[in-house]
């Protein structure tokens, strides 16, 4: 009688650890899982940010006769500029498609040329003129959805 | 004993149990704490190395000036940072002002690593090859490789050169006695195809009865020379502006109308009633007049006592007068000097007339001119109030 009790205690014992092993496990796995998706959306999010950070766009000079605007990025990234466009001040701004217009390389080595007309958008009206220029950093550039990360663009707006 | 065994097996569970919320806390909780802290950390470097950039970008500043080599006559942009921060020039734009296009080509007329100037350094560009050939307005832009921008002046070339200008005539204009502190600027205008430069010549005279000549490089021609006085056009008999022909007439004087101060009497004014009852308290003033023929404002700085007299009989007539000095006044003002209150008594049953005499003698009133420090007094001045019963 008393040798099957110790038996009964044992294998008690062994299912009671194997169940709180298995809840252990579980629990690590959700946590885990957890802390993974999170840690990769802290990293996405910071990456995003400092993207954002490193992005500058400079309107050059613009060339009335040739119909050109020259920009230039003095930053640390690449940009790709989604829209261009030249508007009278007194107007409101055209409405802009976002798509890939040019891409600027992050070295002030070169000025890079759009073209009014093909690449940057002209609305005519009484003087004087605004140039609006929205850019996103490569890095976070998606070219399937170029809005994807829209609130990390920046935007260049100068009087023309 | 057997239920010390027990308790012993039980606890195998609750170790387990422990250990593995241990190694969730360890293993996951903690690194995910210190990832959140390290991309925190990694953005605020990141936005701190902005901030530090726009500061710096901010700080640039570059004078950009154009010149001509006199014997090569190859045109030169003067480059000169005058800014806190060292400042690399990567290109140079050449720009056509009335058609706003770049010269020569569709492109920056110069690129590359160009110069880098320290803080207070100055260096040149050669910018010939961008404007040979060309004649119209240019400006040259710089950028820096912070991305800011300057401009230098508008200029005009002819032929891909700047203009030579060698005035054969010079025109000399004198001013004569100017006031000290006033702003005197001279216009030379060109009534026609004539050429002068400068055409403005401003002058602050820093002291009185200061005289001035200017030269201003002039082409044969007709031309209006105006004189202007703290913005004002200046009154002269010889007349202004004055119209002169080139050659003919090469120098112009304007000589102010500002003779030597002299000193002007000062005006004693004193308000009275003319007639007064016995028993009774009244007040005259003085007052002090400048003439508005005087040339300065003058401070006046001392009023002596002034005379009040009275035939009436003693306990029957008191005065007290209060003195006012040590203020400003400018030609043709008016001020208060002194206050005097005048009490006259009266007799029971008295008749006839009594008189109180005013007097304000010669020097009573004393001030001094604020230009010239010459002393001003007044003139002699008195009146008589009856005393009627």
């Amino acid at each position: 009688m008393r040798k099957s009790r110790g038996v009964s205690y044992v294998v008690t014992v062994a299912i009671m650890t194997a169940v709180t092993i298995a809840l252990g496990l579980f629990l690590w796995g959700i946590v885990s899982g957890w802390a993974g998706v999170s840690a990769i959306g802290i990293v996405a999010e910071t990456n995003k940010g400092i993207a954002q950070q490193r992005s500058i766009l400079v309107v050059e000079f613009i060339d009335w006769g040739r119909g050109i605007v020259w920009v230039s990025n003095p930053g640390k990234v690449d940009l790709v500029i989604l829209s261009c466009a030249i508007y009278p001040k007194s107007a409101s701004p055209p409405p802009i498609s976002y798509r890939e217009i040019a891409r600027v390389n992050a070295s002030m080595n070169s000025a890079y040329p759009l073209e009014i007309g093909s690449k940057c958008q002209l609305v005519t009206g009484q003087k004087p003129y605004v140039i609006e220029i929205r850019a996103i950093a490569s890095t976070i550039y998606n070219p399937n959805n170029p809005l994807e990360n829209a609130q990390w663009m920046i935007m260049v707006r100068q009087n023309v | 004993m057997c239920r010390r065994n027990v308790g012993r097996r039980r606890g195998v569970s609750a170790i387990a149990g422990g250990a593995i919320v241990l190694a969730i806390f360890f293993m996951v909780i903690v690194p995910l704490v210190i990832l959140m802290q390290n991309s925190y950390a990694l953005f605020l470097n990141e936005s701190n190395s902005r901030r530090i950039f726009d500061t710096d970008r901010m700080s640039e500043s570059l004078t950009v000036g154009v010149s001509q080599d006199a014997i090569t006559k190859r045109l030169t942009l003067l480059l000169s940072n005058d800014g806190p921060v060292n400042v690399r020039i990567v290109r140079v734009w050449a720009i056509d002002v009335v058609r706003q296009t770049s010269i020569p080509m569709a492109k920056p007329c110069l690129e590359g690593e160009l110069l880098s100037l320290p803080p207070g350094g100055n260096g040149t560009l050669d910018v010939q090859t961008c404007v040979n050939g060309f004649t119209g307005i240019v400006q040259f832009l710089a950028v820096t490789e912070r991305g800011r921008i300057f401009s230098s002046n508008k200029i005009y070339l002819k032929e891909g050169g700047l203009i030579d200008i060698v005035f054969p005539y010079t025109l000399t204009v004198s001013i004569i006695n100017m006031k000290k502190g006033r702003m005197y600027e001279v216009y030379v205008t060109p009534l026609g195809n004539g050429k002068v430069s400068p055409e403005k010549f401003t002058h602050k005279a820093t002291a009185s009865n200061e005289n001035v000549t200017v030269a201003f490089g002039i082409f044969p021609g007709n031309y209006s020379v105006a004189l202007y006085e703290n913005g004002k056009l200046v009154q002269i008999p010889e007349g202004n502006p004055q119209l002169i022909e080139v050659p003919d007439k090469q120098a112009v004087i304007f000589i102010l109308n500002r003779g030597p101060i002299i000193s002007l009497p000062l005006d004693a004014i004193i308000i009275a009633p003319k007639k007064v009852s016995g028993n009774s308290l009244f007040i005259v003033e003085v007052d002090v007049q400048l003439s508005d023929k005087a040339n300065e404002s003058v401070m006046i700085t001392s009023v002596s006592n002034i005379l009040i007299t009275s035939d009436l009989p003693p306990g029957q007539f008191d005065s007290d007068c209060s003195y006012y000095g040590g203020f400003s006044i400018r030609p043709g003002e008016r001020e208060i000097v002194a206050l005097c209150s005048i009490w006259v008594g009266w007799e029971k049953g008295g008749t006839g007339t009594k008189s109180v005499g005013i007097s304000v003698p010669a020097g009573t009133i004393y001030g001094i001119g604020e230009e010239s420090g010459i002393s001003y007094t007044n003139e002699p001045e008195s009146t008589t109030i009856k005393v009627t019963p």
